[in-house]
């Protein structure tokens, strides 16, 4: 999995794009990631995940810890949706898509 | 009909197989199939596979097979590990839209598939997934 970030730490605020698949083999390095930027004060991540192909429950597990813990903190997680119906599965069967803020990439991203 | 098997490490790496060789199992899709029929039974025989992965071997080393069956209006797949026993009462299966973190697995298994059976035979952990390849006919 490609993983891009960038951090604006002026305003806490930081984007992750994953690009491939976000499955078990995969989490951890997620997990070490946002663990990292929220270490640095980033209190409002948004993780897009237009260019994710397959996420299983080992990622999800990972989303929702995420949100869980900038939750806490008084942050937000926002979720760019896949854009595949596949990577769409998993949050419609856990019904996840009405737990996060989701929302679609901007035309052109 | 067609038939595989695929036998392989109990590790994370591995589970990467499971999309190619589902693809070669069902081939070409039919003109009947539910849409995303493929992709459904990935994810499920990915979350079988991963709990294998996760709980049977205790982090050590162990193999698993993946038998598979299909024609053109069933699929059936069969997961086997030589592990520890698989305490399915013990799992405790999260609720949809309640955000706790881990447990999802066999939730998500039982809304992609017709039917799940597991047994514990001879040392041995066998789940089967049968998945109909047709949607089913709103008339009953």
């Amino acid at each position: 999995m490609e993983t891009t970030e960038h951090m604006d730490e002026a305003v806490g605020a930081a984007t992750v794009a994953l690009k491939g698949r976000l499955d078990s083999l995969e989490a951890q390095g997620l997990r070490d990631t946002v663990r990292r930027l929220i270490s640095s004060g980033c209190k409002r991540m948004a993780i897009d995940l237009t260019e994710v192909t397959f996420i299983d429950s080992a990622g999800l597990a990972v989303l929702v810890r995420t949100h869980r813990e900038l939750q806490a903190s008084g942050g937000e997680l926002v979720l760019i949706r896949p854009s595949g119906e596949n990577a769409n599965r998993i949050f419609q069967l856990t019904q996840f898509d009405q737990i996060f803020t989701m929302r679609d990439a901007a035309p052109g991203e | 009909m067609s038939i595989a098997t695929l036998v392989m490490p109990a590790d994370h790496e591995s589970l990467r197989r499971l999309g190619p060789w589902l693809t070669e199992l069902l081939g070409e899709p039919l003109p009947g199939d539910v849409p995303g029929l493929l992709s459904r039974i990935e994810l499920a025989l990915h979350e079988v596979c991963v709990n294998v992965v996760d709980h049977a071997y205790g982090g050590g080393p162990g193999e698993l097979t993946v038998t598979g069956r299909a024609d053109d209006t069933t699929v059936e797949l069969t997961v086997t590990d030589t592990g520890c026993a698989f305490e399915r009462h013990a799992v405790v299966a999260p609720r949809a839209g309640v955000p706790q973190i881990r447990g999802y697995g066999l939730m998500i298994v039982n809304q992609l598939v017709d039917q799940v059976d597991y047994d514990r035979v001879d040392a041995t952990n066998i789940c089967t997934l049968r998945i109909s390849r047709r949607a089913p006919d709103p008339a009953g």
